[in-house]
């Protein structure tokens, strides 16, 4: 990038690149799509797996990276863990000693709750990763949602960072302050849970000044309640090539799916 | 006569006297320390330079009274910088917060990209614009932040601690960068060694006084003055 991003025409080499805003999309309709799947075809998994790690591998986003992160998110897939148990069908296995049984289609089920899972949060994490967040959020303000939502995300994700400094912070001091004498008894559970809480509360009192002193930096630099941004870049030939590709797929989805 | 204060008064709601019947007048181009020990009530006077705060009394810059009416144009020719610069860095580039201003001023699009590539040169930052703010040392943030407010084309520059918290090698580039600067510049500070060097004037405030106003040599060799007011 440039001293000045978005300034000039995009370079040969840049050129290659999707806009920020094709890349959401495209995200977007491929999430779309894998959820539009009937359960039972599971080739179409194979081909969508085949879709993210090919653009893992033509962004070089970092593989390893990806992966660690969709395994932080596969506690949700907890939520599933009864369908094989709940959904009917010919039995194929019978837990002994309780009489709970597998069916056959609540295994399918939950094979494509998890396949979905897998590849809409690959998917994503793959854009997060290759997508700086600056252009992530104007490609949001871009593509129709409402600027003072997309300028909220904005300011979370930059202060996100400042307040989990702060919290790193009152925890050190509240370790360097926590000592045993010889003998002594560990505090309650009651006593620990105390201290979060009033830790917890000093970071919220904290969050809520800072808000203050950023509004009155934005006002003083002529914030008016309106959300304005620059950059306002073309799409070209290769962005809606891609954009109507994934167009066609998940309306081919949608007609396999409910007509 | 770039700026008049004329029997300004300010309390918080909690009803703390912040600052009590203040004037000054400083002249254009003139380079002002505001020097105080904590809670005197220099931010305060600060935040009254472009009407974020309101208090009874008046306030001209520019020859123009700050009120409701016509604080969009006085904001234009007030630049303050914050002492945290993460409360002025909230956006997600450093090219967007120096963009920022010129972009609520109306300018056009092509003027606002002239402004923030003139600002960055001024404070030696021209690479860092595509830069994410909680990624840069606090030195570039405090110069990044002196950026945003440059990049408006003020007739004053309020600062406020522009040198708390910083490096040797940090605090000569923000002097240096003060020093260079061709516009009224007031700064708020405990670094009597920033005064000494580039800050003609000095003002002592204490608890929300003026008690002393003159030129720096003369007020930093008055040592009784400064061990009364907090300073040494």
């Amino acid at each position: 990038m440039g001293a000045v991003p978005g300034k000039s025409p995009r370079s040969r080499s840049e050129a290659r690149r999707l806009d920020p805003r094709t890349r959401l999309l495209l995200t977007l309709l491929f999430i779309l799509s894998i959820n539009l799947v009937p359960v039972s075809e599971f080739w179409l998994y194979g081909v969508a797996l085949v879709i993210v790690w090919g653009s893992i591998l033509v962004s070089r986003a970092p593989l390893v990276k990806i992966w660690m992160r969709t395994l932080a998110a596969l506690p949700f897939v907890m939520a599933a863990l009864a369908l094989p148990f709940t959904t009917p069908g010919p039995a194929v296995w019978t837990v002994p000693g309780i009489g709970w049984q597998l069916s056959r289609n609540g295994l399918e089920l939950f094979g494509a709750v998890l396949a979905r899972f897998l590849l809409a949060v690959q998917a994503a994490v793959t854009l997060a990763s290759v997508t700086p967040a600056h252009e992530l959020f104007q490609a949001l303000g871009r593509i129709g949602v409402p600027t003072a939502l997309v300028a909220i995300i904005g300011l979370m994700y930059r202060y996100l960072s400042v307040l989990g400094d702060d919290a790193a912070r009152m925890l050190r001091a509240r370790s360097a302050r926590t000592s045993r004498a010889p003998g002594g008894k560990r505090p309650s559970l009651l006593w620990q849970t105390r201290v979060a809480g009033s830790m917890i509360g000093s970071l919220f009192v904290r969050a809520v000044a800072r808000g203050d002193r950023l509004h009155m930096a934005m006002r003083s630099r002529g914030f008016d309640g309106t959300v304005r941004t620059l950059n306002k870049r073309r799409l070209h030939w290769i962005d809606w090539a891609m954009l109507s590709v994934a167009g066609v797929a998940a309306l081919w989805m949608f007609y396999w799916r409910f007509i | 006569m770039v700026l008049e204060i004329r029997n300004l008064s300010f309390s918080y709601e909690d009803g703390l006297e912040a600052l009590r019947d203040v004037s000054l007048r400083v002249g254009d181009g003139e380079k002002v320390a505001i020097v105080g020990a904590n809670g005197a009530g220099k931010s305060t006077l600060l935040l009254h330079l472009n009407g974020v705060l309101e208090g009874t009394g008046q306030v001209f810059v520019g020859g123009r009274r700050v009120q409701p009416a016509n604080l969009m144009e006085i904001r234009r020719s007030v630049g303050l910088v914050f002492q945290d610069p993460d409360d002025q860095l909230f956006s997600s580039t450093v090219f967007e917060d120096v963009a920022f201003g010129p972009l609520y001023m109306g300018l056009p699009e092509e003027k606002v990209r002239e402004r923030v590539e003139a600002a960055l040169r001024a404070v030696g930052m021209q690479r860092m614009a595509g830069r994410a703010p909680h990624r840069m040392s606090l030195g570039e943030k405090k110069l990044a932040a002196v950026a945003t407010v440059l990049s408006m084309d003020p007739r004053i520059l309020a600062l406020d601690e522009p040198t708390s918290g910083l490096d040797a090698r940090a605090t000569r580039r923000i002097t240096r960068l003060l020093a260079g600067l061709d516009l009224a510049v007031l700064v708020a500070t405990h670094d009597l060694s920033l005064v000494r060097e580039i800050l003609p004037r000095t003002i002592v405030m204490d608890r929300g006084e003026i008690v002393a106003d003159g030129s720096t040599e003369r007020i930093l060799a008055d040592r009784p003055l400064l061990v009364r007011h907090g300073l040494v």
